[in-house]
This record gives structure tokens, sequence and C-alpha cells, in this order.
């Protein structure tokens, strides 16, 4: 039987021009990676920042491990850790002493040695934090959230910014925790990353949740689409003529045309016999599965990087 | 947990270039620039080096400015530097010479004839008017354009005429019985320039931690979200604030040593300092600077205006606040300034605990003003103050 490690009902948080917080209620399971996903103000930081006690809530009820509290608590926080959207630390302090600094926080913590073996910064133990790249900094972040040994852990979009190879760093540290089975909760608007790490994929927009599912459950609820993809410079009447096959409505981006479709073989034959009648060059095409960033589109009617 | 985040603040502060400059160098710099040049300007410590030409051959006369000179030329103290150096020279034009290249700061020269007018004045003054010609007169040469030297000249001029003057007294010639008498008022010690400065500076080391480290600091740590993840952890704001409160103070001690033993070693400076009435003025001094540190950092909202108000309000505090030269004085226009101005009342209680200087203002105010501002400002600053943009919970 699963046990819910963090339940929040009806939480709100209103300011005078945005509802950033608009009535939310979901809940996550112990050892699961549990993800906010949505484009910038969705609310994400909000909901995660009201929880960690950033922020107070105007209504809406947490509870952590079985206790009801209005945000959580200074002995919640024992069993929490943070790493925040945009972390800075105390200037001018090397990476083992940040550690050694936040270990003094709580009652119980990790050897630093092991944390810094954690986040693979055994090398830079002894540089300044300031003088470190952007994925190494936040590795420093995200290494003072474990800090603690927590059972629960927030990382506030960890990749965001990032370079590839520093973003994969990011994932592997996230796969290695859910494997330790600490409970992660995750905010990104990286459909991808959200795909790829999480148990849960909770669809946040205009503050509100607009759907919560596993990230197969989301795109199956999308039923059995494929996606054919192009560059090509369409007139009006071409798209027209495309919106009378067998498809969903197609989408333009640019010189990008994208056809979800059930009928993938048809829609495939018929694009390029129509394109050859047409001498149009179809550049770039491809085929591919749906995604999360189609599932919101479908529900949102915007893509999550507009 | 508060070790630490002292700890860390303390580390932090002393890796910080321009911290370490402004609150630990730059005192001692603005002390020895200041020291320097108010010593200098009142004669303290001058020395002053002179060729003595004497065409006058033995006598009477000549023998008495002989002793004149010895006596200003030896100081009262065997370490101390004498008032007047006497340089010898060959003759006139080697002296010349040497004052012209500002080796030495005056010639004094005796004339041919001095002896025998001296004589004439000493046996004939009773009997008969001395005409000006057979006065016997002493040659003083200078190079103009040049502060020592002309100092140098007035100087030897005083000392001859107070010559002139006790001879005549001895010769029982009638003379206008006047002569200037100094008292000072209220001081009691020996004055010293360096300790005057001593004080002023270090209430200023302790203002420039209070509204540059402290001030600042707090605004960047809001800015940067560095109190916002420390409010994601079960790190009390008590805490933090006494580790962030003791980490400058540290500093304000660092830099009490530091310039105390500085001044100590090469200026002499008195151990007044230490007087207890001198230690409460410069513990209400560290408690002021640290509430205006605090203020600033409530009502800032970003480091840069933070520190363009730091510098609005502490240069022209500590410039009217009378830390480099008394201010009682200044113009009735901006005396308004002065006695609201809290770093006037600790400066001047300082010193007056040192037994520099007797401050024009009652004993009380001296202590009962920076305390009611130090109240003021920590009032203000715990009703606007913000961790993180007053949503931390």
């Amino acid at each position: 039987m699963s046990i819910k490690i963090l339940e929040v009902k009806n939480l709100k948080k209103y300011y005078p021009s945005v509802k950033a917080v608009d009535d939310i209620t979901f809940s996550i399971e112990k050892g699961t990676v549990f993800t906010l996903l949505g484009p910038n103000g969705a609310g994400k930081t909000t909901t995660l920042e009201i929880i960690e006690g950033i922020k107070k809530a105007d209504e809406g009820r947490i509870t952590f491990l079985e206790e009801e509290m209005k945000h959580v608590s200074d002995e919640a926080k024992q069993k929490i850790g943070v790493s925040l959207q945009s972390t800075n630390f105390i200037p001018h302090l090397k990476v083992k002493e940040v550690f050694e600094l936040f270990a003094s926080f709580f009652k119980k913590s990790l050897p630093v040695e092991d944390v810094i073996g954690f986040v693979s910064l055994e090398e830079k133990r002894n540089d300044l934090v300031e003088k470190l790249s952007g994925g190494q900094k936040q590795r420093v972040a995200i290494g003072c959230a474990l800090i603690n040994d927590p059972d629960m852990v927030f990382l506030d979009e960890p990749t965001t910014g990032l370079d590839p190879q520093a973003r994969r760093n990011i994932w592997g540290i996230i796969e290695h925790l859910k494997s330790q089975g600490k409970t992660v909760f995750l905010t990104t608007h990286y459909m991808e990353e959200a795909q790829k790490l999480s148990d849960m994929v909770c669809i946040m927009d205009h503050g509100k949740i607009i759907a919560i599912d596993t990230p197969f459950g989301h795109i199956k609820k999308l039923g059995e689409f494929n996606y054919v993809e192009f560059a090509a410079e369409l007139e009006q009447s071409d798209i027209d003529e495309l919106n009378a096959w067998d498809v969903e409505e197609v989408e333009i981006e640019g010189d990008n045309v994208i056809i979800p479709t059930k009928s993938l073989h048809t829609v495939l034959e018929k694009l390029l016999s129509w394109a050859k009648r047409k001498e149009l060059d179809l550049n770039d095409i491809s085929v591919r599965q749906p995604n999360l960033e189609d599932v919101f589109l479908s529900l949102t009617g915007r893509r999550l990087r507009d | 947990m508060r070790n630490q985040l002292f700890k860390s603040l303390l580390i932090s502060g002393l890796r910080e270039r321009e911290t370490i400059f402004w609150t630990l160098l730059f005192p001692l710099i603005i002390f020895t620039i200041m020291v320097l040049i108010f010593s200098n300007m009142t004669g303290e410590d001058l020395n002053f080096k002179m060729a003595v030409i004497d065409n006058s051959g033995d006598g009477m006369g000549s023998t008495i400015i002989h002793q004149v000179f010895e006596g200003i030329s030896t100081p009262e103290n065997q370490e101390d530097e004498p008032l007047y150096s006497i340089i010898d020279v060959k003759n006139k034009n080697q002296a010349l010479d040497l004052l012209k290249e500002q080796h030495i700061d005056l010639i004094v020269e005796i004339p041919e004839n001095f002896n025998q007018n001296f004589n004439q004045v000493v046996f004939f003054s009773k009997i008969s008017a001395i005409s000006s010609e057979n006065k016997p007169t002493i040659i003083i040469e200078r190079v103009p354009m040049r502060n020592l030297s002309q100092i140098a000249s007035d100087i030897m001029e005083q000392i001859l005429a107070e010559v002139n003057l006790e001879a005549a007294k001895r010769m029982n010639v009638k003379i206008p019985n006047a002569s200037i008498s100094t008292e000072i008022v209220g001081q009691t010690q020996n004055f010293n320039y360096a300790d005057y400065f001593l004080a002023g500076i270090l209430i200023m080391g302790f203002f420039s931690t209070g509204f540059f480290n402290m001030g600042i600091n707090m605004t960047y740590f809001r800015k940067k979200g560095i109190f916002k993840r420390f409010a994601c952890t079960p790190l009390k704001n008590r805490t933090l604030f006494y580790a962030t409160i003791l980490s400058n103070l540290v500093f304000m001690a660092i830099s009490f040593v530091i310039l105390l033993i500085y001044a100590k070693l090469f200026y002499k400076v008195s151990w007044a300092i230490f007087y207890p009435e001198s230690i409460l003025f410069l513990i209400i001094s560290a408690i002021l600077s640290l509430s205006f540190g605090i203020f600033l950092g409530s009502v800032s909202k970003t480091p840069n205006s933070a520190s363009a108000l730091a510098n609005i309000l502490f240069f022209p505090m500590q410039f009217l606040g009378g830390l480099y030269f008394p201010v009682f004085d200044l113009s009735p226009a901006i005396k308004w300034f002065i006695y609201i101005n809290p770093i006037t009342y600790l400066a001047a209680g300082v010193r007056q605990s040192m037994g520099l200087m007797e401050a024009p203002l009652p004993y009380f105010s001296l202590i009962l003003v920076p305390m009611l501002w130090s109240i003021v400002l920590l009032l203000i600053s715990v009703k606007i103050f913000k961790w993180d943009g007053g949503e931390i919970a």
C-alpha cells in the first residue's frame, strides 16, 4: 500500500493582479518523483515556496508525514531538502564550507565528504562557489538540499539555464535519489525532463492544475496519434487542403508544419504525392510519438514554451 | 549552528577585498594622513634646521645669543627631537646654498658689530637714547614660498623678542609690562593630534563597518535569495540576526586593534582610549553603527540603493560630526545638522573621556542622543524589515 508523504488541499495564493495559486489539491506518494510541469508564470514556484515555508498561503492545508500544517513547520524542515530556482550562497565560501554551514542547520546531517561525492564535486571541494560553472553551482545547491538526508527533496527548476551535459548530470542525480527511495518534488518547464524523470506529472497553468497523471497516462489520453513534422513554405490554401485529410488540426510554427494523425501510413503517402504534384520541397521530414508538449497543447491550446 | 554561521559570515567578510580595505586598511591610511597634515600644521614634532653665522667674535651679546640657541636646540627629553637643530657650515655662502636647496630652513647671522652695539645698549640705555643704527641686530634669512622656512623664521623672531624682553627686565629698563598668556581650557593632559584622530577614526571605522558591511550585505543577501534559502532550513531568524551582528562586531574589534597597535607603535598615542568612559562611548558607537546598518538593510531594496544611501548619509555625518576637526564653531547655516548628527556627540564624548577636549554639550546628551537615534532606527527597522519581500512565513 502506497504512503502519502505530502498532501495539499485547496491551496490558494492570490495577488492583487493575479491568482498565483488557485485552489489546487494534490498528493505525493513516498519514494516517487512528482513533477509540476507548466510554463513560466503557471504558479509552480509559488506552490513550491508555500509548501517550503517561504511564502504564506491565503487558504489551504498541507499534510506532511501525516502532520497537518499551514506550511512546513520548523520540525518538518528537518526532514526536507530544498533547492530553489535561483540559489546563491554567502559569497567567498568554498564548496566544502557551504556544505558545512548547511549541515550545521540540521539536527542530523550526512558527512560532508559523502555529499560532495554524491554530487561529484570532489575536485572542487576547496574552490570558491562563485568560481564554479552554472552546472557545478546547481550541484552545490542540490548537495545542500541533501545534506540532512531528507525524506523529501524539493527541486525548483534545477536544470533551467544549464547546457545539455550539465542537465544530464542533474538528471543522473535525481534518478539516483529515486533509486535510494527518496521522494522528489520537481518543477520544470522542460517536457522531456518531466517525461524522463517523473512518476507523476501535474500540469499547471494560470495557477490551476489542469491534469495529473503518469507521463504515459497523459499521453495515452491523447489517443493513438502520431506526429508528422516537416519544414516548408505553405500558403493558407495548402494548409486548408491538409486539414481536409484524416488529421487533427494542422499546426504551423514558422516554417514548421506539424500534422497530428491516427492514420500515419495513409497521411504519409498522401503527403509525399501531394508535395510532388505541387512541386513543394519538404525539408527535415520526421515522424514522432506524442509527448507532454502535445498533451499541454491539447489541454491549453498553447505550447509550453509560448 | 550559530557558531558555524558566524564563522562563515566572518570568513566571507575577511575574503572580501573591499571589506578589508574599507574597514581595516582605510582607517590606517586616513589616520596617517590626518596626523601628518595636522601635526605639521601646528608645529607639533617640528624640527627646524638652521645655520648660525657668527661674525661678531667673542663678546657678551653673542655669548647670550649662543646660550639661547643652545637652549632651543636641546630637547627636554632626550628621546625627543629639538625644535631647532643647528647645522654646521663653513661660511655664509655654503649656508645660502643649503637654504636655497631646502636642506636648512633659515640662517641666523650675528653681524660683525653686534657685540659692540650690545655693550652700548647695556651701558648707556639708562642715560641716553640709542639710535636705531646702533641697536644690536640679528639677521634672519629665509626662503620665500616655503611654509617651514616661514614658520621657523616667525618662531625665531618670537624667541628673540622674548630674549629682548628678558634682557630689558634684567637691566631695569622700563618697558610696557605686557605679555601674552595662553590658557587651554578643559584639557587635562597634553594635547596630541594622534590621540585626537585616533578617537575620530575609530568611530569612522565602526561606522563604515555598520554602513558598508552590514547594511549593504543585508540587502545583498536578500536580493540574491540567501535569506530565502536559509528560510527553507530550520535556521531561526534570530540566530541569523545574532550571527550577523556578532560577525560585524568582530570586524569592528579587529579594526580597533589594528588601528590601536599602529597608532601606538608609530604615533605613540596614549592609553586614554581604554578609560572606562571612552570604552562606553565606543560601545555606543558600535551599537549605533549597527543600528544604521540594520536600518539601511531594511529600507533599501538592492545593494546599489543601499550603497547610494550609505554614501549620502555617511559622508556628511562623518565630516560634520567632528571626527576630523572641531565643528562647534562652524557656520550657523549647518549647525542644525551638527546638533542632530549623532556622531557629533560620540566624537565629543570619546574625546572628553580621553581628556583631550571638553565637549560644549551636557554630558547626558553625549549618551542620550546617540542612544535615542539607535532606538528610533531599530524601531523603524523592526517595522519595515523584510527577510524576503515580506513573504517568508
